[in-house]
């Protein structure tokens, strides 16, 4: 009972942002075709928007903790509940995003030179004549998938922060861009066994050798999602009210 | 039943232990007063008792249900928090419309004619709702979740006297129409001693006194006079606080033996709650 209310609030929550999100990207091919918007004279291609719904969805999910959290609490939700509410809606939000996402590609691709980034990435495997319906799933559910990863990635961010004193806030803010941008990219480039080891992993990671394997990624995103999951639960498991 | 069990509850807070060794038995469908000075650990228990915060040690049980994490326990209880935990844009009757998901014998038709009767714009945000009607906004949540228990923390902050006499009143009569467990924590001991039949008195974190108000008010007296003759007839009696001025000494006592043999040129009055609350706490 709990659960479901819940699910039907984080979603109501999220409906209207959802909207003024595909109002947008609906205006961009509408915009072109009507001449309102131009990407110049020549062969201009748009491409990946998938990433605008990545980073719309980890928006999303950075934005369903807190407020959430105390209306939970008002209501004499437990954090447990409100957990699984989140994993639901936000897997549903993915769902209806890639449905959506899978639609815009095709009805853009229509319009004008478009490519989305899953057909960048592992086009050239859906090239025989049955690839058309295999590339809409493959496309469909690697969106879903990348999805619900950022989205899970933006709840984890967000507990992160909620539970974490000032201090704990600069390091994990400061440490993780600290690793990424400088030890990584020093250490791969003093040391060349470990730019190969970073390559072969996002190789692998990526389905991104020889034979290109798009469930390979699925896989990975699937894999981050449940770590996140976990650790966000953690998180959450003891978090009092402030 | 609605009976709530605490069982030596302790609550550390980094070095402040804000809750001791508490263990309490709120009986069922009976109004307490839960009072305590400012910082005495009220709130905090209110909190642990939803579960909104996390015990150090000890459990709190309703109806033997241990309440961390437990949906069916938290169901059963409303807590009008001091701080809004409703979501600032959401419309008042957009709040009343959810409530009503997430406690479904919440009586729609009664908060809306309880929202007429305290004048609440049910079509304004929360955000824009005054301190006094923000309260009035959470009262008629709670009063009209038609839950088994209720704890009013602070319920009738920034309200004016005639909306606290209404929500009195109120109070009085949603609960002899669906009695129900009622823990009140307020500062304005005087306006609510009526309501009340039992009363918890918390001090540093620590109870001091749990007891039905009227026995409690059957034992407490003021006793004035000359000095000397006070001294000498308190000396063998619980004194919660003394006073002089000149030669004349007054005592607060919580005694049922006070009014016995009283010796001639001594004066005797009863004390109200709220005194004894005073002197109760002020040692």
């Amino acid at each position: 009972m709990k659960l479901q209310s819940i699910i039907r609030y984080q979603l109501s929550d999220s409906k209207k942002s959802l909207l003024i999100f595909y109002a947008i990207m609906f205006s961009i091919p509408l915009l072109t075709t009507t001449g309102f918007l131009s990407f110049g004279s020549g062969s201009a291609e748009v491409r990946g928007t998938e990433m605008a719904s990545a980073i719309f969805i980890f928006v999303i999910g950075l934005n369903s903790f807190r407020a959430n959290f105390l209306f939970s609490q008002a209501n004499g939700v437990s954090r447990k509940t409100q957990f699984k509410g989140f994993l639901v809606t936000i897997l549903l939000i993915s769902g209806v995003m890639a449905i959506i996402d899978a639609i815009y590609t095709h009805l853009f691709s229509l319009l004008v030179p478009y490519m989305s980034f899953f057909s960048m990435i592992y086009g050239s495997i859906y090239l025989t004549d049955s690839a058309p319906l295999s590339a809409l799933f493959g496309g469909l559910l690697w969106s879903f998938f990348l999805y619900a990863l950022y989205g899970m990635f933006g709840y984890f961010v967000t507990l992160v922060y909620y539970r974490s004193g000032l201090i704990m806030k600069l390091v994990v803010s400061i440490v993780p861009a600290i690793f990424i941008f400088f030890v990584l990219p020093y250490l791969a480039f003093v040391n060349l066994a470990v730019s190969r080891v970073i390559v072969n992993l996002t190789v692998l990671a990526f389905g991104l050798g020889v034979n290109l394997n798009p469930y390979q990624s699925m896989f990975t995103f699937s894999l981050f999602f449940i770590i996140f999951a976990i650790g966000s639960y953690l998180l959450m498991r003891r978090a009092p009210i402030k | 039943m609605n009976q709530i069990e605490i069982k030596g509850i302790t609550k550390v807070f980094g070095e402040t232990t804000a809750l001791k060794n508490v263990t309490l038995t709120i009986e069922p469908n009976k109004i307490y007063g839960l009072l305590g000075r400012n910082g005495a650990g009220k709130t905090t228990l209110l909190n642990l008792m939803t579960n909104k915060i996390f015990p150090t040690s000890g459990e709190i049980l309703i109806d033997g249900q241990n309440v961390l994490e437990n949906d069916q326990a938290l169901s059963q209880i409303y807590c009008i928090a001091e701080t809004n935990l409703y979501p600032e844009n959401m419309k008042v009757k957009s709040a009343f419309d959810w409530t009503k998901k997430f406690y479904p014998d919440f009586d729609r038709g009664y908060a809306d004619m309880l929202a007429h009767k305290f004048g609440l714009d049910t079509s304004k945000k929360i955000k824009s709702l005054s301190a006094g009607y923000n309260s009035i906004f959470k009262m008629i949540i709670a009063l009209s979740c038609q839950v088994k228990i209720l704890l009013l923390d602070e319920p009738v902050l920034g309200l004016d006297a005639n909306h606290r006499d209404l929500f009195y009143k109120e109070l009085l009569s949603n609960y002899s129409a669906h009695p129900k467990t009622i823990i009140i924590s307020t500062h304005l001991i005087e306006e609510a001693a009526d309501l009340l039949e039992d009363v918890i008195i918390i001090k540093e974190g620590e109870v001091l006194l749990v007891d039905q108000v009227e026995n409690l008010l059957s034992k407490g007296y003021t006793l004035s006079g000359v000095a000397s003759l006070v001294d000498e007839y308190i000396k063998d009696k619980n004194v919660l606080a003394q006073s002089s001025f000149g030669g004349l000494k007054t005592a607060y006592l919580l005694d049922e033996s006070a009014r016995v043999n009283l010796p001639q040129g001594l004066e005797i009055s009863k004390l109200d709650l709220q005194q004894m609350f005073i002197h109760l706490t002020n040692v």
